[in-house]
């Protein structure tokens, strides 16, 4: 329950931040992410927020054929997206700084 | 590249059953999470074979289709009809058009009806415009006189 909540605002931008080094495509952004992680309820729950970020424009697909099998679905982060990323990141920051010291004290 | 495999019977099945599971959803989340775990599910048998066994693995992986729904935006709620013209809205808006003073009655009477649920309610919008239109700026007028009267 309490990892349901923290998730949520969350995952969306690890998924961004997976994605800054080079595109991928799902199975490959699970890896990213981390098979075992607690990030992703099951690997299935990315795709509904892959969509959201597509829509937003945060994210953009090309499907790319692949020599080892079905053509892939690659996710490519935008510059919409890098803005939406680097804002997480400087905010998340000083929460987590916050939240640690409250925690501790 | 290779043609999309045929998936053994359990994802054929899983993926008819995450179909389903996201019909409330947006329509294009709807559209593009299926396509998107089917592409999942070919990439990681293509990975780990297509027996049972595997396909059991790649499914556990991907997750049961009620935490995959539970993840989607619901699809935004249809626009509330307007309703069917009825013959008290039409003879309200006439109303308020041809006998003008009696403009108040009408949009009270046209307030109720909207309140309730009846009728169709672009006409009893447009009737409530005009007869607050003419209501107030009658009582405007009134007051304007009554002051010049005094003045």
């Amino acid at each position: 329950m309490v990892l349901t909540q923290v998730r949520k605002g969350v995952v969306e931008y690890c998924v961004l931040a997976c994605l800054r080094s080079a595109p991928a495509y799902g199975l490959e952004l699970v890896e990213r992410l981390g098979t075992n992680s607690s990030l992703l309820t099951s690997e299935g729950t990315l795709y509904p927020l892959l969509s959201r970020l597509r829509q937003q424009a945060w994210v953009t697909t090309t499907q790319v054929p692949s020599a080892a099998g079905p053509p892939r679905r690659y996710y490519e982060i935008t510059d919409e997206g890098q803005v939406a990323l680097e804002t997480f990141t400087a905010t998340w920051s000083r929460f987590t700084t916050d939240v640690r010291t409250t925690l501790e004290s | 590249m290779t043609a999309t495999p045929a998936f053994p019977p359990l994802v054929d099945a899983y993926l008819a059953d995450l179909d389903r599971a996201l019909a409330s959803a947006d329509p294009r989340e709807r559209a593009e999470t299926v396509a998107a775990v089917r592409e999942h599910a070919a990439e990681s048998l293509a990975r780990h074979g297509t027996d049972n066994e595997s396909a059991r693995r790649v499914l556990d992986e991907l997750g049961p289709v009620e935490t995959i729904a539970a993840e989607v935006t619901p699809a935004p709620a249809p626009a509330a009809p307007a309703g069917t013209i009825e013959a008290r809205d039409v003879v309200l808006a006439v109303l308020t058009v041809v006998l003008w003073p009696l403009a108040p009655v009408a949009l009270v009477w046209t307030i109720v009806r909207l309140r309730s649920g009846v009728g169709n309610r672009v006409l009893q919008w447009f009737t409530i415009a005009l007869s607050g239109i003419i209501t107030f700026g009658g009582i405007a007028l009134l007051v304007m006189h009554a002051v010049n009267l005094l003045g």
